[in-house]
């Protein structure tokens, strides 16, 4: 069992209402520092999962916020080493789960290939891996039974859009951890209504699903999280993560714990 | 399409390129896609409605013509071109355009959205759209649209909004990024109309498909009008979609030989060129797996080209498997031979080539000269230099043009 794992099933245990929350970060921004002291932060104040992202230069599946997030670390001279780097000192720090999400580039051209970076990935303490760009079907590239064999729980991602038949084929790949499901059509990017028949699509996905199931896109208030009560087990925020940072002139860690303590309200 | 070792195999992939590196979001309408396009393939209806659409709308066939002054001038192989500039639109760009339009209305898309670097793909799908009737976004590079305004302008009077994208390199590759992003979003109701053999399967494939023609009339046009089989066939590789029309008839026949050439810039450092096949490595981008000019960490580089449509870090999955087996041979050209190529074919035939289209006969020119006269080269002159009119006056160092267009506004 991976740390994902274990949250896992604690969350179940505390049969709790509310779902729980996993925070994003994108390494290197606003620098490298702060990113790691924004992610010990999402942690301390309540988030059970923290997605750490490898800045890329081309993030196909996110929106203006991260997008603009990655560039900027990008222009400060992040490198993937220095994001290993910092994984690991901060999964020595912290007992909350850390996933790494990234574009398939980056695991691809790693020295050592995919296999390296699901290897390094475990060994630097990371317990999950986020890859928008690899299909479910890969026969390729043997990501999802490389990360499986690291102890890594690989997170296939399900949409509105996704058919039942996929689903199906999608629920063996999230055995070691979860379904994130994408709230709509879309990009990541704060919005401020959930779109209409969320619950209805994701109760779908969980008749099909056993594992757990996520959804992000869009999530960024308080009230969002609420009205996902009953159907969803981890509510994702990412770009409302980032734009907190933006926004807070500065003070972002005084931020980011008021913003995830009104999250886990 | 005749069997080949070239064809993709049931994943989407040519030999180890390709793919289908796709968000899930994407995959429902990818395979929708796909289903649709292999069906209507060998659909006689829309065989039929495709060639009259080739022939009355895009105007083909485009007509083989040997270029006599050039050829003297040089002294070496015959020369001729395929004037693609002669299509609708002004280059080859229609062919895959009206074939998807006609793909998108068989889905029942009531909206199309593209990408576009020289704006040639912009102009051939705002037309496609007025023509067949979809509400059509076209997405550009903020740098490429300050270059090509002139084509931003024809796109919106065919009735299409340009959008600018701002991020990244504002080039080609960002404008990608922008349209996968607005068909993420909107893929319930949106065709994608990708502008070249790249992308996710089965964008190589259907544009291969819509764009084979070319090599197909080069082939006939040559035997019928000339009697004769091109010992070389050259064009410019971008993404790769007119070299695909190109080549793809002669694949299979070894004894012609292939050559695809690449924006060789101005230098070889990184940001300099878009020569791939020189600088670039194998990586999984904008959903396939191919040569990509990118950095140790796999961030993809930015490239230079004076032509907008060679300006680009990735190239077409089958052009990165015909270069590995060998099939075709891939080189490139820079900027300044490109320059002077414009000039020689206008000079002395009358016909101002695009600039990505000059890199094929720049090649096409130093290679004549090596060739004895029996030796034929056909250049796949993929559009007209129309397009390139601002960029081309301030290249040549046009001093009345350039007062001209100061003075342009004044003038009511």
């Amino acid at each position: 069992m991976n740390k994902i794992q274990n949250t896992l099933v604690q969350l179940k245990a505390e049969a709790r209402k509310s779902p729980a929350l996993m925070t994003h970060v994108v390494m290197g921004y606003p620098s490298l520092k702060e990113s790691m002291a924004i992610v010990a932060e999402q942690a301390r104040a309540g988030a059970q999962f923290v997605e750490l992202q490898i800045p890329f230069s081309d993030p196909m599946a996110d929106g203006p916020t991260i997008m603009k997030a990655n560039q900027a670390a990008l222009d400060k001279g992040i490198k993937v080493l220095d994001c290993f780097k910092a994984a690991e000192k901060l999964a020595g720090k912290v007992s909350t789960p850390l996933l790494f999400m990234t574009y398939f580039n980056i695991a691809y051209r790693y020295k050592g290939g995919v296999k390296a970076f699901c290897r390094d990935s475990a060994n630097a303490g990371m317990s999950g891996l986020i890859i928008p760009d690899i299909s479910i079907e890969d026969e390729v590239e043997n990501y999802w039974s490389l990360a499986l064999n690291y102890n890594l729980s690989p997170i296939p991602i399900a949409s509105p859009i996704t058919p039942k038949a996929r689903l199906k084929k999608i629920a063996p790949l999230a055995k070691k951890g979860f379904v994130y499901c994408v709230s709509s059509t879309g990009t990541t990017g704060a919005k401020n209504t959930l779109p209409t028949g969320l619950g209805s699509y994701l109760d779908k996905v969980r008749q099909t699903v056993k594992s757990p199931v996520a959804v992000g896109f869009g999530i960024s208030q308080p009230v969002h999280i609420k009205a996902l009560t009953g159907h969803t087990d981890i509510a994702i925020v990412g770009s409302a993560c980032i734009d907190i940072i933006n926004k807070s002139k500065g003070n972002y860690l005084k931020a980011v714990t008021s913003f995830i303590a009104s999250l886990c309200k | 399409m005749k069997k080949t070792n070239y064809n993709p195999n049931a994943a989407g992939y040519y030999g180890p390129y390709g793919g289908q590196y796709a968000p899930e979001l994407l995959i429902p309408a990818l395979e929708e896609l796909t289903a649709c396009f292999l069906k209507a393939k060998s659909d006689k209806k829309f065989l039929k409605d495709l060639s009259l659409a080739y022939r009355d709308f895009v105007g083909r066939p485009t007509p083989l013509m040997l270029c006599e002054n050039l050829t003297k001038h040089i002294g070496g192989a015959k020369i001729f071109i395929k004037n693609e500039g002669l299509a609708h639109t002004g280059a080859h760009k229609i062919n895959h355009c009206v074939g998807q339009a006609l793909l998108a209305k068989r889905l029942g898309k009531k909206r199309i959205i593209a990408e576009t670097g020289a704006g040639q793909h912009g102009v051939a799908t705002a037309a496609v759209c007025a023509r067949f009737g979809f509400e059509c976004v076209v997405y550009m590079g903020a740098i490429d649209i300050e270059r090509q305004r002139p084509n931003v302008f024809w796109i919106e009077q065919l009735g299409a909004t340009v959008k600018a994208v701002n991020f990244g390199g504002k080039r080609l590759k960002d404008a990608v990024n922008a349209a996968i992003k607005d068909w993420v979003t909107n893929v319930r109701d949106t065709h994608y109309l990708l502008g070249s053999c790249v992308g996710p399967y089965p964008f190589p494939e259907i544009n291969r498909f819509f764009q084979k023609v070319v090599g197909e009339e080069i082939k006939s046009q040559l035997k019928n009008n000339y009697g004769l089989k091109p010992d070389y066939v050259i064009a410019c590789v971008g993404g790769g979609s007119n070299a695909m029309g190109a080549f793809n008839a002669f694949l299979a026949d070894k004894s012609v030989k292939l050559i695809g050439v690449e924006g060789g810039g101005f230098g070889n450092k990184t940001g300099e060129h878009a020569m791939r096949f020189k600088g670039g490595k194998v990586g999984v981008v904008e959903g396939y797996k191919s040569y990509w000019l990118q950095d140790s960490d796999g961030q993809i580089s930015d490239t230079h080209s004076v032509s907008a449509g060679l300006d680009y870090a990735g190239v077409g999955p089958l052009h990165a498997y015909l270069k590995d087996t060998g099939r075709v041979e891939y080189d490139s050209a820079r900027d300044k031979d490109v320059l002077a190529a414009v000039k020689l074919l206008a000079k002395t035939e009358g016909i101002v080539p695009a600039l990505e289209s000059a890199h094929a006969l720049a090649k096409a020119i130093q290679l004549a000269a090596q060739l004895p006269k029996t030796k034929t080269i056909v250049v796949n002159i993929s559009g007209r230099g129309d397009k390139d009119l601002f960029i081309l006056a301030k290249q040549f160092g046009d001093k009345e043009f350039i007062k001209f267009t100061a003075n342009f506004s004044k003038h009511e």
